[in-house]
């Protein structure tokens, strides 16, 4: 079992005792619903540079979500967002860790990021300017490298597993060797460009959580 | 979702069939115990009917109380009905039933049975049919019949050889198809040449309209395809008619069996619908109806994965559709269909097309052998073949010519393949050649296609034979997904992962998939994504609503966003040549778009693809400095609103009011003042209008305006914007036309009339095979999809399945305990499994389990004697990645769970916390599950799979969340973040749904043991 590191945050960490307080109430307010809870930043206002306005990651209800940042650009809370008519401020328990996902130094290509996490250094140290990836050979450790440098191999291998494309109105105009898998976490313009990158591949092999 | 999530709080009925909001959509709750509990004063409370094989958490909420002396107190209806897995077409079909014999039995003394026939038979004043323009026989446009043409018009149903009078006389129905008449045999004789492929079984007749003209030539206006109405729905072999055959397949006392319910359950939950009908409600013969009146009546249905993920899954959503058009809840606040859909953007990632079968907005892939005209004559728009010679005949290449979907397709043929500057039929024609022509393949198939068969490293039994149109996948980009979670049948899913030679993963985390175990010679890759907050975009919601996403910060550290990622992506796959196909055929072009694939095609969006993305820098159409990602995604937003009056340049002048977007759903019509997701005029008065609320409640005859050009930064939400609808019409913008209730029909205050009802105008009960050409003679007009189903059981004359593919009918899961070898009845010979209508990866027309690979282990009830289902919770998410690295999330729900019945426990020697091995005939839940992961330097910490922990249910038999004989278990556990746990996906079935080969997550078989810890 990996450790838990629930008391590792910061001082608007949401720790697990605050976390399971949060759904107390919740669930004594049954009315409102369950596991559902409006709560107000809980970012110190002398440090907020800017409030920003986002909508929650996880379900497709969309929630609105408001964002406080410092001047230096630290994320300091995300919380509900009232002026929203789907959710008037509430967040169930996912929307709630949101800060916990931003923040969460399990991310990879972070500075907060440790070894001992996954066992490699996802922290893209030394590759600042460049941009990092990591590549691994059969099951052996992950070594990073830069971005550039990934995108390059990734496209030229891409390339020659595709082979030739066709244009016209056969289906030699549709490769049949390279899957692409795209997501609903991204955006729609990010879909859009994506699926647009797959067709200018000349590959209609595409698939994503849609179907699942 | 027809409606949206704000539009619940105006239901007085929810009927939640194969969902469990509070769990999953928590959001929804606030709203629906607004309705339930009154909290605006309309005198009214909704009722809660819950039909799912767990008690789950919504089902709990039922039996909150309610006022007996208040008639317009719902509640009184509330309900849980506990269903078996994989049963709802059955249950939904038994009320559907019980309702028209209902009806039919109080059709003297009921006003709403009496409504209810008046709205079938009535006829529309309202629908936009009659009045508008149609095409005729020749291909010419704008042919508008008149009431006199009308009355005067001749009808043959022989292709032209006897006319008679009038099957229009008895009016063009108010909503739905029911009174359309159906051929019950092949039509014989000598059919005129179009009508030859119409007149078939089971299909609408159809009908050759003629009628006077003034043309030169003295000639007849002919119209085919018309449809032919019946005079009331009582007549033998209307659409209602054969409904009600179908339906009474389906009496109370076989559902109940089938289901595992009592009859009791299907009469109350008849009851609640009724009462929560169209025909119950106060409004039912006003013109508009008042949605706030305590008389009011709407009911709604709110469905997720327990409704589709079964081989049978798009026929149970469609008897949603079926019963909520048949009882008026259709296109009503309050009411529809509402699908409660699962990762946030999945309604915008869908809207993109990332799908095997389609492009964005909805259109599918060009086919093989097609040309461009034929392809925009199939969407939706004009019809621009055959081809004619005449000046009123559309031209495909003509922009003008072409409308909605298809000026769309024009306009991202030009800006996905070329640019602006292509206008020529024959340069267009090059473009056209670039789109890849045909489908993929769906996603079971895709990792099938990874593993070949002459690769001993594998399983055998996942091993697959290439062919020459069907060869090997040997690399893979998955972008945001975590398919070693959330696939089904993980075994020729890792299989699959592991033989591939490139394998490229983008997340924020190391996920299972970033670190599944490869082959030796396999490369594997892994970029870092940035977080939701760091990056902007729009996003539309299940409701259809488009919000914009700041971007509050650069990436953090070395992640970057997935925009700048892309485009990066998109720069190294020209320099390495995978472009060239492209720029090739730019160059046999009369008038070359350019000779740099990446300038061309991706420069236009803010960045060059060197240095920093996030040092981009622009300003948008109010004068704001937009930076980075913030930039780059409206540049692209731009792009894609707005076919019918696009917005180019900046600054008002750059409106030049013509046909500029790629994305039709998010378009305006201008002359019809409705405008598009962006769109820096008409800032007032666009559909639907809003208006502001005096502080007396009266209504100020001032329009709100939008504050934006980015219709998607438009946040007025506060209460007085929800204005008439209450549906807060300038809160973000919702396609089509920022309409908030689909399918409308013109009954909202302050709406019109919706277009997109159908082509014919009418809701459609009855699918039909084989033909696509009803609408021929509309002037707006599509060809329709058909769905391919077809039970391999009982499908001959007056069978249960006789209207098969047509009306949704129940079909057993393809693992079930009424298969006859364990100790329950044989249901499967009576009801039979689904199967694809037509030929599907795995297997010919109709034949038996076709829907899933022939080398899929398929268990039966002697072995496996339980139903296993997945679900979820309210703490994690799908996959897992995003809440299994939170500790938050990972304390409140360490460990996967089971959920078993207390007879169940003590019949397997379960208690409660203890660990359980789940097996089914594609794997169990420890050794096996280890097996699949990754060893040496990647290999995840021992003992991650311990099974699944006992939730052993206590009270009453009934009482409890499961009923013996089924098992639920989570499915967002895997091996690899701060919170592990075996995972549901090895033990979960591959069998997909007929039409969208979703798998069937929700009903297998298994049987259970206590594991080793």
């Amino acid at each position: 079992m990996a450790t838990r590191d629930q008391d590792s945050g910061g001082k608007f960490q949401l720790s697990r005792r605050d976390f399971v307080k949060v759904g107390a109430a919740a669930a004594a307010a049954g009315a409102v619903g369950v596991d559902w809870a409006v709560a107000p930043s809980r970012a110190n206002a002398a440090e907020v540079a800017a409030t920003y306005t986002t909508t929650c990651p996880y379900c497709s209800a969309q929630c609105g979500q408001k964002v406080d940042v410092a001047a230096d650009g630290t994320v300091l809370d995300i919380y509900g967002d009232a002026n929203n008519p789907t959710s008037r401020g509430g967040l169930c328990a996912k929307g709630a860790s949101a800060y916990q996902l931003v923040t969460n130094e399990r991310r990879i290509g972070v500075p907060e990021h440790t070894a001992a996490v996954d066992g490699f250094d996802f922290t893209g140290a030394g590759f600042e300017a460049t941009g990092v990836a990591w590549k691994r050979t059969g099951n052996t450790a992950w070594e990073p490298m830069a971005l550039g440098t990934a995108m390059t191999q990734i496209a030229e291998g891409l390339e020659a597993a595709r082979g030739a494309v066709t244009p016209g109105t056969t289906a030699a105009s549709n490769a049949k060797t390279v899957q692409f898998f795209g997501s609903s976490h991204m955006n729609n313009e990010q879909n859009y460009l994506y699926r647009k990158v797959i067709a200018n591949f000349g590959t209609s092999l595409v698939e994503h959580q849609a179907r699942i | 979702m027809t409606n949206n999530w704000v539009d619940l709080g105006l239901s007085t009925a929810f009927f939640v069939i194969g969902a469990n909001p509070v769990e999953n959509h928590p959001a929804s709750i606030a709203h629906l115990n607004s309705a339930r509990f009154d909290t605006n004063g309309r005198g009214r409370n909704a009722a809660l009917v819950v039909v799912d094989p767990r008690q789950t958490r919504t089902a709990r909420m039922i039996n909150a109380g309610y006022d007996s002396t208040n008639p317009n107190d719902m509640r009184k209806h509330d309900r849980y009905v506990r269903i078996r897995p994989g049963t709802n077409i059955a249950f939904v079909n038994g009320v559907l039933n019980s309702i028209i014999e209902w009806m039919y039995a109080n059709k003297a003394t009921s006003t709403v049975a009496q409504n209810f026939f008046a709205w079938h038979n009535g006829t529309s004043a309202n629908h936009r049919s009659l009045g508008r323009a149609y095409i005729d026989d020749g291909g010419f446009h704008n042919r508008t019949l008149n009431a006199t043409e009308l009355a005067g018009a001749k009808y043959s149903h022989d292709g032209g050889a006897t006319w008679v009078d009038a099957p229009i006389q008895n009016g063009w129905p108010k909503y739905s198809d029911s009174r359309l008449m159906v051929n019950d045999a092949d039509v014989t004789g000598t059919p005129g040449p179009i009508l030859t492929q119409n007149q078939i079984k089971f299909d609408y007749q159809r009908a050759i309209l003629k009628t006077a003209s003034n043309l030169a030539d003295g000639a007849d206006w002919r119209f085919t395809n018309m449809p032919v109405f019946a005079a009331d729905i009582d007549t033998a072999g209307c659409v209602f008619q054969k409904l009600k055959t179908h339906a009474a397949k389906y009496p109370a006392a076989t559902v109940a069996t089938i289901c595992g319910c009592t009859t009791a359950d299907i009469a109350a939950v008849r009851d609640a619908w009724i009462a929560n009908s169209r025909f119950a409600s106060s409004d039912f013969d006003s013109a508009s109806a008042t949605i706030t009146a305590a008389g009011y009546r709407s009911a709604c249905i709110m469905y997720a994965m327990g409704a589709t993920q079964f081989t049978s899954g798009s026929q149970g959503v469609r008897s949603y559709a079926v019963i909520q058009t048949l009882m008026g809840n259709m296109g009503r606040a309050g009411g529809g269909i509402n699908a409660l859909r699962g990762i946030h953007n999945v309604q915008g990632s869908t809207d993109m097309g990332v799908l095997f079968d389609l492009i964005p907005a909805y259109s599918g892939n060009p086919g093989v052998g097609q040309s461009y005209a034929d392809y925009q004559n199939k969407l939706f728009g004009n019809r621009v073949l055959p081809q004619a010679t005449t000046s009123t005949a559309k031209s495909a290449y003509v922009e003008t010519d072409i409308a909605w979907q298809q000026r769309g397709f024009y306009n991202m043929t030009r800006e996905w393949f070329g640019n602006r500057s292509v206008t020529t039929a024959g340069d267009i024609d090059k473009l056209w050649d670039l789109w890849p022509k045909g489908n993929g393949v769906q996603h079971i198939e895709a990792f099938r296609r990874m593993c070949p068969a002459d690769d001993s490293e594998f399983v055998a039994e996942y091993h697959y034979t290439p062919t020459a149109d069907k060869p090997r996948i040997s690399a893979c980009v998955v972008w945001g997904q975590n398919p070693a979670i959330t696939e089904p049948n993980q075994g020729a899913v890792r299989t699959g992962l592991k033989n591939l030679d490139l394998l490229v993963v983008t997340d924020m985390f190391a996920t299972e998939t970033a670190q599944c175990s490869r082959k030796d010679t396999g490369v594997t890759y892994l970029l870092p994504a940035c977080s939701h907050v760091e990056e902007a975009g729009s996003v539309a919601s299940s409701g259809r609503w488009i919000q914009w996403r700041d971007r509050a910060r650069d990436p953090k550290g070395t992640s970057r966003s997935d925009l700048e990622l892309l485009l990066k992506f998109a720069k190294a796959l020209d320099t390495a040549g995978a472009f060239s196909h492209i720029t090739g055929q730019w160059a046999t072009m009369t008038n070359s778009p350019g000779t740099s694939a990446y300038d061309v095609l991706y420069g236009k969006y803010g960045w060059d693809g060197t240095g920093s993305m996030e040092a981009v820098t622009g300003v948008d159409y109010e004068g704001n400095t937009l930076e980075g990602s913030e930039y780059v995604a409206e540049q692209i937003y731009k792009e894609m609103c707005s076919p019918l009056d696009g917005y180019v340049g900046t600054g008002a002048a750059g409106f030049v009011g013509g046909h500029k977007g790629t994305m039709w759903i998010y378009s305006g019509n201008k002359a019809a003042g409705h405008g598009a997701a962006y769109n820096p005029d008409e800032k007032t008065n666009v559909q639907p209008p809003a208006f502001e609320l005096n502080p007396d409640g009266t209504v100020s005859t001032t329009a709100i305006t939008w504050d934006v050009a980015n219709r998607a930064k438009s946040r007025k939400g506060e209460a007085k914007y929800a204005a008439q609808h209450r549906q807060f019409p300038r809160y973000g913008w919702a396609w089509l036309l920022n309409r908030r209730v689909l399918y409308n029909n013109g009954e909202l205050p302050g709406d019109v009339a919706d277009v997109f009802v159908a082509p014919a105008y009418l809701a459609r009960l009855w699918t039909i095979a084989g033909s696509n050409t009803l609408a021929d003679w509309s002037w707006l007009y599509r060809a329709y999809n058909q769905l391919s189903d077809k039970p391999d059981q009982s499908t001959s004359a007056g069978q249960i399945h006789e209207y098969a593919g047509r009306f949704p009918g129940f079909t057993e899961p393809y693992e079930t305990p009424y298969d006859g070898t364990g100790t329950l009845p044989n249901l499967v010979s009576t009801w039979g499994r689904n199967t694809g209508a037509a030929a599907t990866e795995w297997g010919g027309a109709g034949a038996s389990l076709n829907l899933m690979p022939g080398t899929t282990p398929l268990g039966t009830a002697k072995d496996y004697p339980l139903v296993l289902t997945s679900i979820r919770c309210v703490e994690h998410f799908q996959g897992g990645p995003i809440t299994r690295n939170n500790a938050a999330n990972v304390d409140c729900e360490p460990d996967p769970w089971i959920e078993i019945n207390s007879a169940d426990a003590i019949k397997y020697g379960i208690t409660d916390g203890m660990w359980v091995n789940v097996v089914t005939a594609r794997g169990e839940s420890v050794t096996t599950q280890e097996a699949l992961t990754a060893g040496g330097a990647l290999a995840p910490v021992s003992g991650w799979a311990k099974g699944f922990k006992a939730r052993v249910g206590v009270g009453t038999l009934a009482n409890q969340r499961v009923a013996p004989g089924t098992v639920a278990i989570p499915w967002h556990w895997g091996d690899r973040g701060l919170g592990v746990g075996s995972r549901a996906n090895d033990l979960c079935i591959d069998a997909g749904d007929a039409n969208t080969r979703i798998p069937e997550y929700k009903a297998c078989l298994c049987r259970i043991e206590p594991a080793t810890p």
